[in-house]
């Protein structure tokens, strides 16, 4: 697989919601999204087997966002990305085991509606929980309220995988 | 495809209310009827008394919460011929909601004592009184938690019932669609029965269903669009 090619891409709908402060579904303009709050920490969480093709480049997750109204050009939201590695009996699925978070920035358009795409790049090893080719995995994505300036709520419409 | 009841004998029923034993719980479906009529729609009954949390037309196209004689009334009509989504929260005994298409909310206090009470799940019948009401019924579920205005939301735009909070839902049961036309629950295993053939009806468009991700093969665009995730593993979520 060559560098710069998608793996795999989650939607609103491939969402495994966490039983506390998870994402709430919505729907914009037949759009579906997951709805991230102004000032609570709220999570999205994706489930995935890594493909066959993933040749261990690392990879570079990609958000693509909108926000319900804010059109401050200098607010920002900032999402904690973070990798759990399921494998083969790698990991207790009664227990969560995400490797630490990195940090995926996206800034708010000037126009209500228009969306942001942000990135964060992770190197294969540690930083993606040592999730390898064929293994199954979590991806959960943490909006951290705290670390963010948007007002309303943060719209996220879809997560790409790419291999770096 | 949906059900169709016809208002005089056609109904589905377990004899047992999916686990739920207190309040804190929702109780949420797709509902049309040709014309308000004064029933039940969906919810926990009893064979003997009113202790009971239903959803209910009342006849002059108002949704009802309905619990143990004292009911929240969603604070619009809905209209005739047209798929509705309908929303019911027990919050505690002497607190209930209702949601008409996930907004128009109606609240009501009072207390009640539902519990222990209702040993029945109903569609479109309630055994007490013996009363039936005449549509159609599609995605009826249960949770056991108190769901949020937000939630509420999410279920009246078309969002799919196990991504709304899946931790907490019961049961569900698709009753068509993109699943078999049968009343089998596709989540917690409370089928249902049906009494009298119910009809099968055109399941409510626009719906959202659950989604797989893409998988990307080597140098190629990820697919436009995909096969719902709880069709590629059978017709069991």
């Amino acid at each position: 697989m060559a560098s710069g090619n998608t793996l795999i891409v989650f939607t609103p709908r491939c969402n495994e919601p966490p039983s506390s402060n998870a994402a709430t579904p919505d729907v914009r303009n037949g759009h579906p999204v997951l709805d991230f709050d102004d000032t609570t920490d709220e999570a999205a969480v994706f489930s995935g087997v890594m493909p066959r093709h993933y040749a261990g480049g690392g990879v570079t997750v990609y958000a693509t966002g909108s926000w319900t109204s804010d059109t401050t050009n200098t607010h920002t939201s900032q999402l904690e990305v973070s990798f759990e590695r399921i494998g083969d009996a790698q990991q207790d699925v009664d227990a969560d085991g995400f490797a630490a978070a990195k940090d995926l920035t996206l800034t708010v358009p000037a126009t209500s509606g228009l969306t942001d795409v942000g990135s964060v790049a992770f190197a294969d090893g540690a930083e993606m929980d040592q999730v390898a080719a064929g293994e199954l995995f979590r991806l959960k994505l943490a909006l951290d309220a705290s670390d963010s300036t948007h007002t309303g709520d943060f719209e996220l419409h879809a997560v790409e995988i790419k291999e770096t | 495809m949906a059900y169709g009841f016809n208002g005089s004998n056609q109904y589905l029923q377990r004899t047992d209310t999916c686990g739920i034993s207190g309040t804190g719980f929702s109780i949420g479906c797709w509902f049309k009827t040709p014309s308000s009529n004064a029933d039940f729609i969906f919810g926990l009954c009893d064979s003997a008394s009113y202790s009971q949390f239903l959803l209910y037309d009342n006849g002059n196209r108002y949704l009802y919460a309905y619990e143990a004689g004292t009911a929240a009334v969603a604070s619009a009509q809905f209209s005739n011929g047209t798929w509705h989504h309908a929303l019911g929260v027990s919050i505690h005994n002497t607190s209930r909601a209702v949601y008409l298409d996930g907004a128009n909310k109606g609240t009501s206090g009072g207390a009640t004592s539902v519990w222990p009470g209702p040993t029945l799940t109903e569609v479109a019948h309630r055994t007490k009184n013996n009363n039936y009401w005449a549509g159609q019924v599609a995605w009826a579920s249960i949770w056991n938690a108190v769901l949020t205005d937000a939630d509420a939301a999410a279920l009246g735009k078309g969002i799919h019932p196990t991504l709304v909070k899946p931790q907490n839902l019961v049961a569900f049961w698709p009753l068509g669609g993109l699943d078999p036309q049968d009343p089998k629950d596709r989540w917690g295993g409370y089928d249902l029965t049906a009494y009298n053939s119910p009809t099968e009806e055109e399941h409510p468009a626009g719906l959202l269903y659950p989604q797989g991700p893409q998988i990307v093969a080597p140098g190629t665009a990820p697919p436009a669009s995909s096969v719902p995730w709880h069709l590629m593993i059978g017709s069991a979520v």
